[in-house]
């Protein structure tokens, strides 16, 4: 009877929603609002359609890897060799056309490569029992080593390639880039995955308890396999994005401290840290933030560095808070 | 008879399991005399470089191991030495003393505040720093605009620290090491500070429930983590006579093979800090003998360190497997 009663209680509870949870919540809606309000008044020439699509463009790469990254974390894991395996990606394709090879082609043997290092990590760390974080500390490693190997340590330009000019600089109709496209598309497919399919419902499942996941008979090895492999191919599309976009590829550079953001949005939105919980609206949100930070730094003529120690706070806080409304 | 056979078996398997690190740097220099002969074998123009190095790696690593110990990682310590080498770097005309000190109180800033939201806000460590990582490498970048600042003939002796020698044949950066090991060997040994970060590592549940102020310990680890990075920032400063916004970019990683091969196990509460030592020494002959090779790209440096930091990992695995199998067998006899 008291059982009942408790149980009725945090029901309730729940329902309620403190001022902490609603923060959690919509907390990256709420500061994303904010900071567009603060660059509304204070920064000049933000007030414009060419500004939106900057920022679209600019976030659209980065927005496929926080999806990914979300996926792992709301798993109970982390993969922070996503930075690497954009450049890994870009490098294959890169290094297919310029031998005159098929566009298409290579992208699909590049997004291969990558689900198979994703099919890797997850082997080592549901079936071996690695630490996620060690494990894709190696790989982040070993696999920009990779990269720089097979490119030479050359950079590649990649101007003259009508299909790179097309997914980088095309514009539809009403000046709209052509990334807004893909950044519809991915938003939608995300929240439909994570929120209304079995595989979202899993993965949030063994994030919060591996042990009762595996008994009710889900399949925890191939589940952490399909995460990483889902965060390995989005990072790797996020990589032929941001090479398209740059219209260049430097495998010494492309993608580093890319993941550090990525994990940032994750943060900032909500998703619970320890797995078990995907807030995938505020990881776009987050995502979006984080480039906004980038765009507000330049636009004020600040120095670059000063957006990473903000990103570097912004993190810090929002776990902080996180944990608060936890307890 | 047969008994005896096993336990000497067994011996044998533990000592080998026990000093696999010396094993490892021993089977590094035979591979290099094999490869290079004299040229590597020459202490005073191959060898002692690779010590210089080693202290340096080490001195850093000191942190990352106690931080191993509680099962914590630290992942700001590159970017935090970077910064006091700059800090130390751009307070040179002031003399060696504020130098110094300004350089450390970079890292004591750095480490309390990584130690402060890792213990009092629960944020996990591993994130907490690579975000303190973002903002040290901002700092340092910030400290001259991105450009290094160069010592010209400020503070000679800090260079005499970086880069001379004790009795022409050990490096001061090695006698920095081998003295704050032996202080952290007798520390975590014998006082009741040590055998807290111990107990915090294996439990922390536990610990609280003994008594032990957890919060306390995850701070000042954190703390003394960030002084040693300062610490080895310095030297560093000294060495190169300059300091770098720039520098031990990727040392974590290299780090933590070093203590991973040192025998400290990732999850914490077990390990000795002496570890260190060869470890550092063994992932640095890897970027000797690659150096030494002269065809063979840098990077593979980090692809080998990582393969042999993962290995390291999985025997960890795998030896922490066998031991549960074990421990079950004897339970289900009792």
């Amino acid at each position: 009877m008291t059982n009942n009663k408790k149980v009725d209680k945090t029901i309730i509870d729940k329902d309620k929603m403190g001022l902490r949870e609603i923060f959690i919540e919509y907390g990256a809606l709420i500061a994303l609002f904010g900071l567009i309000l603060f660059n509304c008044i204070f920064t000049k020439n933000f007030r414009s359609l060419n500004t939106v699509f900057l920022v679209i463009k600019q976030a659209t790469p980065i927005l496929f890897m926080t999806i990914g990254m979300t996926f792992v974390i709301s798993s109970g894991g982390i993969d922070i060799s996503t930075g690497s395996i954009m450049a890994f990606c870009g490098i294959i394709v890169s290094i297919g056309i310029s031998n005159g090879g098929n566009f298409l082609l290579w992208t699909l043997i590049a997004l291969l490569a990558c689900a198979l290092i994703g099919a890797f990590n997850g082997v080592l760390i549901s079936k071996v029992g690695v630490q996620p974080i060690i494990l894709s500390l190696v790989m982040q490693i070993v696999i920009r080593g990779v990269t720089v190997l097979m490119a030479k340590s050359s950079v590649f330009t990649l101007g003259g390639y009508p299909e790179v000019k097309f997914l980088g600089l095309y514009r539809l109709p009403g000046r709209i880039p052509i990334q807004t496209v893909f950044f519809i598309a991915i938003i939608i497919i995300s929240v439909f995955v994570l929120r209304k399919t079995v595989l979202g419902k899993y993965i949030e499942a063994m994030g919060s308890n591996l042990k009762a996941s595996r008994l009710v008979g889900v399949d925890t090895v191939i589940l952490t396999m399909t995460v990483y492999i889902i965060s390995s191919v989005l990072a790797g599309t996020c990589g032929i994005l941001e090479m398209c976009r740059n219209a260049a590829l430097d495998p010494n550079e492309l993608g580093k401290l890319y993941e550090l953001d990525a994990i940032a949005g994750v943060a900032i939105g909500g998703t619970a840290m320890k797995g078990g919980k995907a807030n995938i609206i505020g990881s776009i949100a987050g995502c979006i933030i984080m480039v906004l930070i980038g765009t507000t730094v330049n636009m004020n003529g600040i120095p670059f560095a000063t957006a990473n120690i903000m990103k570097a706070l912004i993190i810090i806080v929002a776990l902080a808070i996180q944990y608060e409304g936890r307890a | 008879m047969e008994r005896k056979k096993v336990s000497i078996k067994k011996d044998i398997g533990h000592l080998i399991g026990t000093n696999s690190d010396i094993l490892a740097v021993l089977f590094m220099i035979l591979v290099g005399s094999i490869a290079y002969g004299r040229v590597f074998l020459n202490y005073n123009r191959n060898l002692i470089n690779v010590l210089h190095t080693s202290s340096m790696i080490g001195i850093m690593g000191i942190g990352v191991n106690l931080c191993f110990l509680i099962g914590a990682r630290d992942m700001s310590v590159g970017a935090v030495g970077a910064l006091a080498s700059m800090v130390t770097a751009y307070l040179s005309p002031y003399g060696i003393v504020v130098s110094i000190l300004g350089g450390l109180t970079a890292g004591l800033l750095f480490g309390v505040f990584n130690g402060v939201i890792i213990a009092k806000f629960k944020v996990q460590p591993f994130i907490a720093t690579l975000g303190t990582q973002l903002a040290a490498r901002g700092t340092a970048l910030l400290v001259n605009n991105g450009l290094s600042i160069s010592l010209g003939d400020k503070i000679p002796q800090l260079k005499v620290i970086g880069n001379g020698n004790l009795f022409g044949k050990i490096p001061m950066p090695a006698v920095i090491f081998i003295a704050i090991i032996i202080c952290f060997s007798i520390i975590l040994k014998f006082t009741g500070y040590g055998r807290a970060v111990y107990a915090v590592g294996g439990d922390e549940g536990s610990a609280e429930m003994m008594g032990i102020h957890v919060d306390w310990i995850k701070i000042s680890v954190f703390t003394i983590s960030g002084l040693m990075a300062a610490l080895s920032g310095i030297v560093l400063c000294g060495r190169l006579s300059a300091g770098q916004p720039t520098a031990c970019e990727g040392w974590e990683m290299t780090i933590m093979a070093a203590i991973v091969i040192g025998g400290t196990p990732v999850r914490g509460g077990v390990g000795k800090i002496k570890g260190i030592i060869f470890g550092s020494i063994f992932v640095n002959l890897i970027t000797n003998l690659i150096n030494l090779n002269g065809h063979l790209s840098a990077y593979w440096k980090d692809i080998i360190t990582g393969v042999v930091l993962l290995v390291a990992v999985l025997v960890q695995v795998y030896a922490d497997k066998q031991k549960e199998k074990i421990r079950h067998k004897g339970g289900s006899l009792i």
